[in-house]
C-alpha cells in the first residue's frame, strides 16, 4: 500500500513540482482561457455583423458573406489555421497566438452568424409588424421584440459553440504554442508518464466548460428574476384574481 | 362633421402585374364603424394595410387627421400611434406574458411609468375578460384569448382608430363569438373602426357603413341596410346572396354546345341541385343552344349566365344573343315543342337587353 502511495507521490513530484512544471500547466490553462474568451467575444461580434449583412438588402454583400462563411465552415479548423500561419501571414512578423485567435474567430464567427440567422428567421414577421404598428421605432422593435427572442432561441446552440471553440483552441499546439493540451504533452514527453498531466488537463477543460455553463445559467436566471419583478408588482393591483 | 379622420385619394397598389387596388378614394369620419366585406383576394386586407403603410401604396394620398402620410420613419411612427391594428393571426409577442405584451408599447413609446401602465393594462384586460390570464404566455392561450389580449394591447396605446384585419378568420367557430362580443363592446364606446370581416351578420349589425370591395376597389358602399338588403350592383348581389354563378360567353361557333351542357351539369352537381332541377336547367339550355347554333351566323355572340342562390334556392338563367332580335322563343324557326318545354320549366320569362345583347331572362326550374 505504502509502495503504491510512494509511486503516486513520485509521479506527482516529477510531473508537477520538479522544474516547476505545474507552472507550465497553469500558463497553458490561462492561455487556453484567454484564447477561448477573446475568440468568442470577437466571433460573436463578427457573427452579428455577418448576420446583419445576410439579413440586409445589399445583394452582393449578402452573397459575399454567405460565400465566406461557407468557406470557413467547410475548411477544417486546422487547415484554416495552417493557411493563416503559413500562407496568408507567412512573411509577416505577427504573433502566432494572435493569428490563431483570428483564425478561430473566423471559424466560430461563421457558425455564430448561422446561429443568429436561424434564430432570427424563427421569429414570426407578424410580431415585428405588430411592434411597428404599436408605434415602436425600428430600434425599439429590435431591442424589445427581436433581440430577446434571438437570445432565447439561439442560446442553446450558442452555448455549444463556446465549448466547441474551447476545444478547437487545442490545435495551436501544432505551432509550438503552449496551451493547456500542449503543456501536458510537453510534460509527458519529459517524464514518460502521461497519467497525471492528462488527468489534470481533462479536469481543467471540464472545469472551463462547467464554468461557462454556470455563467450562462446566471444570465438566464437574471432574466427570470426580472420577470419575477412583474409578478410582485402585479399582486399590488387591487381586484386582480389569481389565475 | 368637420374634416374626416382618414381621407384616401386615388390609392393604387399592385404586386408585379397583379393590380390589387385600382383606384380607391374614400373618407372615414370620426366615430364611423366600417365593415369591409368582399370575396377573398379582392384587396380588403391590402386596403387596410395601406392605411398605416404596412404596405406601401404605388400612388395616391392618405391623409390621417390632417397629416399626409409619406414613408418618413418618425412621421409614420406618430400616425401609427393613433391607429391600432388587430391581426388575423394575433401577432402577440411570443416571449412576453399577456401583461408584458400590453405594457410594452405604452412604457417605451408613450413613456408612461411602469406602475401606471400596469394598472391601465389591467383595466383593459378586464374589459376584454383577460385579467385572470395576465401572466400567461401567449402559447398557453386559446386563439380567442390571444385575440382578446391583442385587442387590449392595441387599446393600451389609446388609438383614435382601430383597424381590424379579419380578426376572427383564424379562430375556431366556438371562439369567434367571444372576440366579436369584445369588438361590439368597443364599438359601442364610439371607437372609430375599420373591420375587414367574413362574418356577414356581425358586419351588418356592428357597422354604420359597409364597403363591398371587388375589382380592385370599393365596388359598392352604403349603410348596412342598403348593401345587405338592396344591393345595387351585380357582383354585390352575387356576393351578398351567396349566388353561385355559371357564366360563359363568346362567339357562337367557338362554343361547343355539348361541352357547355356538360359543364352546366357539373355545376349543378357541385351545388347539389336535385336531379330534376339539373335536368330541367340543362334541357332548357340545350334547346336554346340547338336553335342558336343552327340559325345564328358564325360571328354572332352568345352569353350564358346561370345563378343559384344557396340560401333561397332561387335559380335564374340569362341567355344573351346577338341574333335574332327580340324574343328568341317567338322566332318562327324556333321549334314549337322546344318552346313549350322552355316555357313549361320556367316560372318567369322576360326579355330585355344587357351588355349589348338581346337577353332572355328565365327563372324557376
Amino acid at each position: 500500500m505504502s509502495e503504491w502511495m510512494q509511486t503516486i507521490k513520485d509521479s506527482l513530484y516529477i510531473n508537477l513540482v520538479y522544474e516547476d512544471r505545474y507552472m507550465f500547466l497553469i500558463k497553458g490553462f490561462l492561455l487556453t482561457l484567454y484564447m477561448t474568451g477573446l475568440t468568442f467575444l470577437l466571433a460573436t461580434i463578427l457573427g452579428a455583423v455577418f448576420c446583419r449583412i445576410r439579413l440586409g438588402k445589399i445583394r452582393t454583400a449578402r452573397k459575399i458573406v454567405e460565400l465566406v462563411s461557407t468557406l470557413f465552415i467547410r475548411l477544417p479548423t486546422l487547415v484554416l489555421l495552417l493557411i493563416f500561419v503559413y500562407l496568408l501571414f507567412s512573411g509577416w512578423n505577427v504573433d502566432t497566438v494572435f493569428l490563431a485567435i483570428i483564425a478561430f474567430t473566423m471559424k466560430a464567427g461563421a457558425y455564430i452568424s448561422d446561429i443568429l440567422f436561424t434564430a432570427y428567421r424563427a421569429i414570426r414577421s407578424g410580431e415585428i409588424e405588430a411592434g411597428r404598428t404599436l408605434g415602436l421605432s425600428r430600434w425599439k422593435v429590435f431591442r424589445y421584440v427581436i433581440l430577446p427572442q434571438v437570445v432565447q432561441k439561439g442560446l442553446p446552440t450558442y452555448k455549444n459553440q463556446l465549448i466547441i471553440t474551447l476545444q478547437e483552441t487545442s490545435l495551436v499546439g501544432f505551432f509550438a504554442i503552449n496551451d493547456l493540451t500542449r503543456a501536458s504533452q510537453v510534460i509527458t514527453s519529459r517524464t514518460m508518464d502521461p497519467y497525471i498531466s492528462l488527468i489534470i488537463t481533462s479536469v481543467a477543460y471540464l472545469l472551463i466548460g462547467a464554468l461557462s455553463s454556470l455563467l450562462f445559467r446566471l444570465v438566464d436566471r437574471q432574466k427570470h428574476l426580472k420577470a419575477g419583478e412583474d409578478y410582485s408588482l402585479e399582486k399590488s393591483i387591487p381586484g386582480k384574481k389569481k389565475a | 362633421m368637420g374634416k374626416p379622420l382618414i381621407a384616401v385619394n386615388h390609392l393604387k397598389k399592385s404586386y408585379g402585374n397583379n393590380v390589387v387596388l385600382r383606384d380607391v378614394s374614400v373618407e372615414i369620419e370620426r366615430g364611423d364603424v366600417i365593415a369591409v366585406i368582399g370575396p377573398s383576394g379582392c384587396g380588403k386586407s391590402t386596403f387596410i394595410r395601406c392605411l398605416n403603410l404596412l404596405e406601401e401604396p404605388d400612388s395616391g394620398q392618405i391623409v390621417v387627421d390632417g397629416v399626409q402620410l409619406n414613408n418618413h420613419g418618425s412621421q409614420i411612427d406618430g400616425v401609427r400611434r393613433k391607429m391600432g391594428m388587430v391581426y388575423q393571426d394575433f401577432n402577440l409577442f411570443s416571449h412576453l406574458t399577456v401583461l408584458e405584451n400590453v405594457i410594452l408599447a405604452p412604457t417605451h413609446v408613450l413613456k408612461i411609468p411602469r406602475a401606471q401602465a400596469i394598472s391601465e393594462a389591467f383595466a383593459l384586460l378586464q374589459l376584454v375578460g383577460m385579467a385572470p390570464r395576465a401572466d400567461f404566455m401567449p402559447n398557453q392561450l386559446s386563439g380567442g384569448q390571444k385575440q382578446r389580449a391583442a385587442i387590449a394591447r392595441c387599446l393600451a396605446m389609446r388609438p383614435e382608430i382601430i383597424l381590424f384585419d379579419e380578426p376572427t378568420s383564424a379562430l375556431d367557430p366556438t371562439m369567434i363569438d367571444e372576440v366579436l362580443a369584445v369588438i361590439r363592446k368597443l364599438v359601442k364606446t364610439g371607437m372609430t373602426s375599420v373591420i375587414v370581416t367574413h362574418e356577414m351578420a356581425f358586419a351588418r349589425h356592428v357597422s354604420n357603413r359597409v364597403f363591398f370591395m371587388e375589382e380592385g376597389g370599393i365596388y359598392e358602399q352604403g349603410t348596412p341596410e342598403e348593401v345587405f338588403d338592396n344591393p345595387q350592383r351585380e357582383k354585390t348581389r352575387i356576393f351578398i346572396n351567396k349566388l353561385k354563378v355559371f357564366e360563359r360567353s363568346g362567339a357562337i361557333h367557338l362554343l361547343d354546345p355539348f361541352e357547355l351542357v356538360q359543364e352546366l351539369t357539373d355545376y349543378c352537381n357541385k351545388y347539389e341541385l336535385s336531379r330534376r332541377e339539373t335536368n330541367n336547367i340543362t334541357l332548357v339550355l340545350e334547346e336554346i343552344l340547338v336553335f342558336l347554333t343552327h340559325h345564328a351566323s358564325v360571328d354572332d355572340r352568345v352569353r350564358i349566365f346561370v345563378s343559384y342562390n344557396e340560401s333561397t334556392g332561387e335559380k335564374k338563367m340569362e341567355i344573351g344573343y346577338s341574333f335574332p332580335s327580340g324574343n328568341l322563343l317567338e322566332h318562327p324557326d324556333f321549334d314549337p315543342l322546344s318552346r313549350r318545354l322552355v316555357e313549361g320549366f320556367s316560372t318567369g320569362i322576360s326579355v330585355g337587353t344587357k351588355e349589348g345583347l338581346e337577353h332572355l331572362f328565365l327563372e324557376g326550374f
